[in-house]
């Protein structure tokens, strides 16, 4: 399991060499002309990043969190601290990823806790924010069922993270 | 709504340091939380611009053209009315290929393209069709294959093997995506 994880991205890098090989193509060039577009992408998240970390800091750091976490029944099963980073997620996924990595320093990202955020945050993306991306520009202002779908396909997610890390990690 | 949540969190954030009598700890993670997503940025640029260097030679070279074309009879089955309009259809079919393979810049635009079609054919224009819902449904659930920021995250924070992320995230996806799919199709029918 853990040497397929791994795989999966060297097997991809491998395909798409070689098939660029075959096509005769220019590959330093569209790989340089990509790694551009890359680094702008990390560019561009940057100055929301730093206001969601320190945000995300100082849940954590004053005590807060510990405080919300204690809302939640003792048999409450699952992880209460990982509670705000599902509703984050909905939201944007940079002001999840400042959460999770305090969940990771808090836990590790080995620990069940870290696992569980890890699995969910591949498996979740950001119900708001595609939802007004995409109905927003068209004008379309009866969604219908799409939030009710969505929420039940995050929650399944979430389900689902927290079963195979508890799997993963025996706890 | 995520400036609330984000002022919110600041604002309670510090009020409870300065209640606690840690007026140090919000000073210190104000400045701790703006240096680590520097650091997190600066790992990120090298693996995330690797990874669109490597899906941009995918793209150029229509890899992701000729994976799109192949999803196609899995996708079609889902969109009823919009696997009529093969131009619609064709980029219904990039964005889930490009969405699968992690390439959010290509996603989106044929995304969009794929809605602006959609909408053409639309007689409710503030309505969103079964195919819109569909479509909507399934990005939302993720059909990612590689959580490479995850990777990224866990290796800053010393995993012993960030990777490790890889296949349960794709096991969950396949929850994800199944379940999504599932309640779509049952709504369809029940004419919500």
């Amino acid at each position: 399991m853990n040497t397929l994880s791994a795989a999966v991205m060297p097997i991809i890098v491998l395909i798409v060499t070689i098939f660029g090989l075959r096509k005769k193509r220019n590959l330093l060039n569209d790989f340089s002309e990509g790694a551009m577009k890359g680094l702008k992408i990390v560019v561009k998240i940057l100055p929301v990043l730093i206001a969601l970390m320190c945000a995300s800091k100082i849940f954590c750091e004053s005590g807060l969190a510990d405080v919300s976490a204690q809302v939640f029944p003792a048999n409450f099963p699952f992880p209460p601290k990982l509670v705000p980073l599902v509703f984050l997620k909905a939201f944007s996924s940079s002001a999840a990823l400042g959460y999770a990595s305090q969940i990771f320093k808090i836990f590790g990202p080995d620990s069940y806790e870290g696992m569980t955020a890890s699995i969910m945050l591949g498996c979740t993306e950001t119900i708001f924010y595609t939802m007004s991306i995409y109905f927003g520009s068209f004008g379309i202002k009866k969604t219908r069922y799409t939030f009710l779908c969505a929420a039940i396909s995050t929650l399944s997610g979430v389900i689902a993270s927290a079963v195979i890390a508890s799997y993963i990690t025996g706890a | 709504m995520i400036d609330i949540i984000w002022s919110f969190t600041i604002i309670a954030g510090i009020l409870f340091c300065f209640l606690t009598g840690n007026i140090e700890t919000a000073a210190t993670s104000l400045v701790d939380g703006a240096k680590e997503a520097v650091e997190l940025c600066i790992i990120m640029a090298g693996t995330v611009s690797f990874w669109c260097g490597i899906m941009n030679i995918a793209e150029k070279s229509g890899l992701t053209d000729s994976f799109s074309k192949r999803i196609r009879p899995i996708i079609a089955p889902l969109f009823k009315e919009t696997c009529k309009n093969a131009k619609a259809f064709s980029f219904v079919c990039l964005n889930i290929a490009a969405n699968f393979l992690g390439l959010g810049w290509a996603a989106t635009p044929a995304g969009l393209a794929a809605m602006n079609e959609m909408q053409k054919t639309n007689l409710h224009k503030d309505t969103a069709t079964d195919d819109m819902c569909m479509f909507l449904i399934i990005n939302i659930s993720s059909v990612q294959l590689l959580p490479l920021n995850m990777v990224i995250l866990r290796q800053k924070y010393m995993s012993a093997a960030p990777f490790d992320v890889v296949m349960p995230s794709i096991a969950a996806t396949i929850v994800t995506t199944v379940t999504a799919i599932i309640c779509a199709k049952i709504c369809q029918r029940c004419k919500i």
